[in-house]
């Protein structure tokens, strides 16, 4: 009994172990710019195609990303709005499914972003200005120049 | 990594068709240069269509075909105009271009400026900042052309990384800056053709409609105007191009080297070529998703997307032109770094009294030495290194102001100058680090604003217009 149980496991052991072997990780877990970089183990990155599912839900249902890859081990995913994501990856043709992580894109503050942009359009403005006027031609005369 | 990548044979081929090419061209221009003058600045008389065509090349980098579609990749519609913004620090040296040359007709280099209107102190302040820059540009440039010549076509990161540099190394050698600005204005010609064919097919194969549903639907931040990380972004990476070119010898090079009253002209005319051109690579990143191209990393998005629509052509096509665009932009700052060295580090601290000849012999030196440098730093591939491009930010925004009221205004003395460029980048440097990289430069030009403002309200240097024609007194 032992020896089949053996046998079996012995078997089995290539799904089992691209299951339990395919890592996804995710570089951040609060994306505050609404991207993200998502890699995987070497497992995946075999011939076969892979498949990179992205939900809202940790169903995976309705997708928001279906994105099949090849020879890649990692991938840059982009223009994600504010919400909570899960992501997994399938190795077509298997049954190697890896178990599947979660990330959050939070952007930042429209607010903070507005001041900074005042600021820059000021800091922006105050230079033209000040070279447009350092560089007219009657202030090219003047003794302060 | 990518579907249609070129063999490495063929790979091997351009590089050495290109390589030969441009040695031999700098060979043959380098045969008419006799003095220093001839070597660091092209013998002062760089008309304009050469010189608007080498401001152009100069600042179409790797950044321009790579980080351009990045960006947009990553921010958007806001991505892409934000990029094209740069074209204003262009734009905004064009007047200063002017005085420049007026102020300083037989100038060598920025550093000369410092020293000589704002005294020791400011000017070493400013060496370290422009130094740091120089060798950040330098490194990056050398990395990414060895990964991407890797990505294109397999060819080994250490052999792409090294033929860039010796061609560049060698070319720059035998014919100077004539030679820099020379193969510049052919390097435009190869630039303008590439991005412009890709773009152009990009948008009769795949279509604008169908670029437009396939954001909306797969990437719908990129589409939104109020997205706060890319509105943050817009004005800090003005300020980083503006600082960029304010300080850098790449420019103020090339300001003492045009022919008079060629200057301002040129530089407005290659910031008006310049700002469509991130446009247009960066256009091409939004078809990516639309082509089912899911890049790895995303300064990878513009070549894949130019590879999977030309096919094996595109790859020949990519290569050629981010080749170019590497080879103008490495030129040109092995040539003004070797300046900055051979006139402020070598003359101004060791030998003040060094003949012309023996200054040529030493800017010959410099160049293999930087270019050895840049080659010995580049040899680990550090991805921190690709990462010093935006670190630099804070540091050269911190001299825009000096920069300006330095040359248009007589009451700036150097101990604020000085001040105003280190706390400047040191208060860049914590923003940083503290929010991201999209501030960095804006709050280095902030500081270094309130700095210059207190400066100038504080004390009256009175500066003497008459004492930047010291640098005359070369012999």
């Amino acid at each position: 009994m032992p020896f089949l149980l053996a046998i079996s496991l012995f078997l089995l052991s290539p799904v089992l172990s691209a299951k339990q072997d395919l890592h996804l990780t995710v570089n951040t877990q609060v994306a505050s710019e609404g991207y993200i970089s998502l890699s995987w183990n070497e497992l995946a990155s075999s011939d076969s195609m892979i498949t990179l599912e992205v939900a809202r839900d940790p169903s995976f249902s309705p997708l928001v990303r279906r994105v099949q890859l090849k020879d890649q081990s990692q991938v840059h995913l982009s223009g994600f709005s504010d919400g909570d994501y899960y992501a997994r990856l399938i190795v077509d043709g298997t049954e190697a499914q890896s178990p599947p992580i979660s990330f959050r894109v939070q952007h930042r503050s429209l607010t903070a972003a507005w001041w900074l942009f005042g600021l820059g359009f000021v800091l922006f403005t105050l230079l033209v200005g000040l070279v447009f006027n350092f560089t007219r031609p009657q202030q090219q005369s003047n003794p302060k120049q | 990594m990518i579907d249609t990548q070129i063999s490495t044979q063929v790979a091997i081929s351009i590089l050495l068709a290109f390589g030969i090419a441009w040695v031999l061209f700098g060979w043959w221009l380098g045969r008419s240069n006799k003095s220093v003058d001839d070597f660091m600045l092209a013998g002062r008389n760089v008309g304009l269509a050469l010189a608007s065509a080498t401001a152009m090349a100069t600042w179409i980098t790797s950044n321009t075909t790579l980080v351009a579609p990045q960006l947009t990749y990553q921010f958007g519609i806001w991505g892409m105009v934000g990029y094209s913004m740069a074209a204003l620090g262009l734009i905004l040296f064009a007047p200063l271009a002017k005085r420049i040359k007026a102020l300083m007709p037989s100038g060598y280099t920025c550093g000369d400026f410092i020293r000589l209107r704002y005294g020791r102190g400011a000017w070493i302040v400013f060496l370290l900042v422009s130094f740091f820059y120089a060798m950040g540009w330098l490194v990056s440039l050398g990395m990414a052309g060895g990964i991407l010549l890797q990505a294109l076509s397999g060819l080994d990161y250490h052999i792409g990384m090294t033929a860039i540099l010796v061609i560049c190394v060698l070319y720059t050698l035998l014919g100077g800056l004539r030679a820099v600005i020379a193969t510049d204005y052919i390097q435009t010609l190869i630039i303008l053709f590439g991005i412009l064919t890709i773009g152009y097919v990009c948008w009769q194969n795949v279509g604008l409609d169908t670029i437009y549903q396939s954001v909306k639907q797969q990437q719908p931040q990129l589409l939104n105007l109020l997205f706060p990380a890319a509105i943050m972004f817009l004005f800090n990476n003005i300020f980083f191009g503006i600082g960029e070119i304010f300080h850098s010898n790449v420019w103020w090079s090339r300001a003492f080297a045009f022919r008079g009253g060629i200057g301002k002209k040129a530089y407005l005319l290659a910031g008006l070529l310049w700002l469509p051109i991130p446009i247009v690579t960066g256009f091409i990143a939004l078809a990516a998703t639309s082509l089912n191209i899911y890049p790895p990393s995303p300064d990878m998005v513009g070549p894949l997307v130019a590879a999977k629509l030309l096919g094996s052509v595109g790859a020949v096509f990519v290569f050629i032109v981010v080749f170019s665009a590497l080879a103008s932009s490495l030129d040109s700052l092995l040539a003004a770094t070797s300046d900055l060295l051979t006139e402020d580090i070598y003359r101004g601290m060791f030998r003040p009294k060094a003949s012309k000849t023996h200054l040529l012999k030493v800017s010959k030196i410099v160049i293999v030495s930087l270019g050895f440098s840049t080659w010995l730093l580049c040899l680990p591939r550090l991805t921190t290194l690709g990462e010093l491009l935006n670190f630099t930010g804070a540091f050269v925004a911190s001299t825009i102001w000096p920069i300006v009221f330095g040359l248009y205004h007589r009451r700036l003395n150097g101990t604020y100058a000085a001040i105003a460029m280190a706390l400047g980048t040191s208060c860049g440097l914590i923003a940083y680090f503290q929010i991201g990289f999209y501030v960095a430069a804006l709050t280095s030009c902030l500081v270094s604003l309130l700095v210059t403002a207190f400066g100038l309200w504080q004390k009256d240097a009175d500066f003497q217009w008459s004492r930047l024609q010291q640098t005359e007194e070369h012999t």
